[in-house]
């Protein structure tokens, strides 16, 4: 075969193909006029809220929050706020292309969590503001956003609630490239999926013809940022700063080791890690196999009550 | 004219057909020629030689859509001179495009046997419908329109380099496919 008989082939796909790729974008005027027509929406919507929440509560109303408590409900067991996500890994990754989106996955170095299956953590700029403190208003040990010790009811919720509408809106679709042996070598096949490690994982073994007895249990991400706390208005505000170093470390049931004879082991676990690198942008890669079994709800779980810090800010193990 | 009513004069052989195609679609199948030809003799002559072409397809085609179907004949002319051009005189932009084709192939060998064409068509067709929505119009943009990069860019919005890189994934991917169907 020439590159010119290649060349030739190219042109006999199908019609409907060619003629879609020739159209040209939408015209800056049309475009103008759907983002101006979506903003309008989205301003009479939020006015008619806050005029909601103004007669309904009647109660002092702060000017910088655009989420008010009464538009949202009350935060169920499994809520979850959106967590600044750590390191080199997530903000490289929120920055790669078709692929790369950072599903929730856990940090040692974050005072905050991860989401659980069905969303993804949003981007992350390099020095994240957080709020760190006990939660008066939690439901659940597993609800992941803290509010500040201080300050009223109405504006913990509202936090709460800002998050939970970020965490609405951070759920992401991207094309992610799942590696499988084939033929005794790896080949890789893209998929259009939810930025979650978990369905990246179940696409994994789908192509690879790994039964359900093997399971994710955990996908953590570690690195060398830092953390300080400064006050900011009487509330204790911690900022993170990403470092230069990151690892990946993927927990599965061992129960993989099952599947050595069938597929040849090491072209197997490369082709594992090679999909869950794809997800992140890290310096090192681990796998654990373990006899531990995943939680139920999620597999990237930590309670925030749970956790100690040094003096430093640095979580405890 | 719709398409419709232009095919209708194909078929009762009206030569006014020959004359609203080029009105209609002499531009488009010109850029299709020029972008693979690079040279505005050999285009025009690709484009008439179009035009003859389809006189003589309609009938007994009634293509669904003349627009791609006259585009198709003008690419698949416009090869057949380029392959007539050494490789010495082909130049610019289709010379880019042909090296970045060769990325696909193992090495230049000898041009495909008619059973290879065949599935090397269906490969690349399934291929290319597989491809997602930007990714699939970025790659025919080039190697259908053999549009520069420039070009491309400018229609979606993207810089070059995104575009470069697109494609080079995108090329990385028919390799594998190639390899798979093991037509490389």
């Amino acid at each position: 075969m020439t590159e010119l008989d290649l060349f030739e082939s190219i042109g006999n796909i199908d019609d409907d193909i060619i003629e879609k790729a020739n159209q040209k974008k939408a015209t800056t005027k049309k475009l103008i006029i759907m983002i101006g027509s979506i903003a309008a929406c989205i301003a009479a919507v939020l006015s008619s809220v806050i005029i909601a929440q103004v007669i309904q509560s009647g109660s002092e109303f702060k000017t910088d929050n655009p989420f008010p408590e009464s538009s949202v409900s009350e935060p169920s067991g499994n809520a979850q706020a959106v967590t600044p996500v750590s390191g080199t890994s997530s903000s490289e990754a929120s920055d790669a292309g078709d692929s790369g989106a950072v599903s929730p996955v856990q940090s040692s170095a974050e005072a905050h969590l991860s989401a659980p299956e069905g969303s993804s953590a949003p981007e992350t700029s390099e020095n994240t503001e957080v709020t760190s403190g006990a939660s008066e208003e939690s439901t659940d040990s597993s609800e992941e956003e803290v509010s500040p010790a201080e300050g009223s009811e109405q504006m913990q919720s509202s936090e709460q609630t800002s998050f939970e509408t970020s965490e609405e809106i951070a759920v992401e679709w991207m094309n992610f490239d799942i590696y499988k042996v084939v033929d005794g070598r790896l080949v890789s096949t893209q998929i259009y999926s939810e930025a979650t490690s978990d369905k990246v994982f179940d696409a994994w073994k789908k192509e690879n013809s790994i039964g359900d007895d093997v399971k994710l249990i955990s996908v953590d991400i570690t690195d060398n940022g830092t953390v300080e706390y400064s006050g900011f208005g009487g509330e204790e505000v911690a900022i993170y700063t990403m470092g230069d170093y990151s690892k990946l470390t993927v927990i599965v049931s061992k129960t993989l080791e099952n599947y050595y004879g069938a597929i040849d082991k090491d072209l197997l676990l490369e082709s594992l890690e090679k999909t869950m690198r794809g997800m992140s942008d890290v310096n090192e890669y681990e796998l654990i196999l373990s006899d531990a079994e995943p939680e139920e709800s999620e597999s990237n779980h930590v309670d925030p009550n749970d956790l100690q810090y040094n003096d430093q800010g640095e979580i405890l193990e | 004219m719709t398409d419709g009513q232009l095919t209708e004069l194909y078929w009762s052989r009206d030569e006014q057909a020959l004359s609203v195609t080029a009105e209609m679609y002499g531009a488009y199948c010109y850029s299709i020629a020029f972008g693979i030809l690079r040279d505005e003799e050999d285009s025009k002559e690709s484009v008439n030689d179009t035009y003859m072409s389809a006189w003589n397809s309609i009938p007994p085609h009634r293509p669904a859509i003349l627009k791609t179907f006259l585009g198709k004949i003008t690419r698949r002319l416009s090869i057949d001179r380029l392959r007539k051009k050494n490789a010495q005189k082909r130049s610019g932009e289709t010379a880019d495009i042909l090296e970045e084709l060769s990325e696909c192939i193992s090495s230049s060998g000898d041009p495909s046997a008619e059973s290879e064409k065949k599935l090397l068509d269906e490969t690349i067709n399934r291929f290319v419908k597989e491809l997602r929505g930007i990714e699939q119009r970025v790659f025919v943009c080039r190697y259908w329109y053999a549009k520069p990069i420039r070009e491309i860019s400018q229609q979606f919005g993207f810089t070059e380099s995104k575009v470069k890189a697109m494609l080079m994934r995108t090329r990385a991917k028919l390799k594998e496919r190639l390899e798979k169907e093991e037509l490389i």
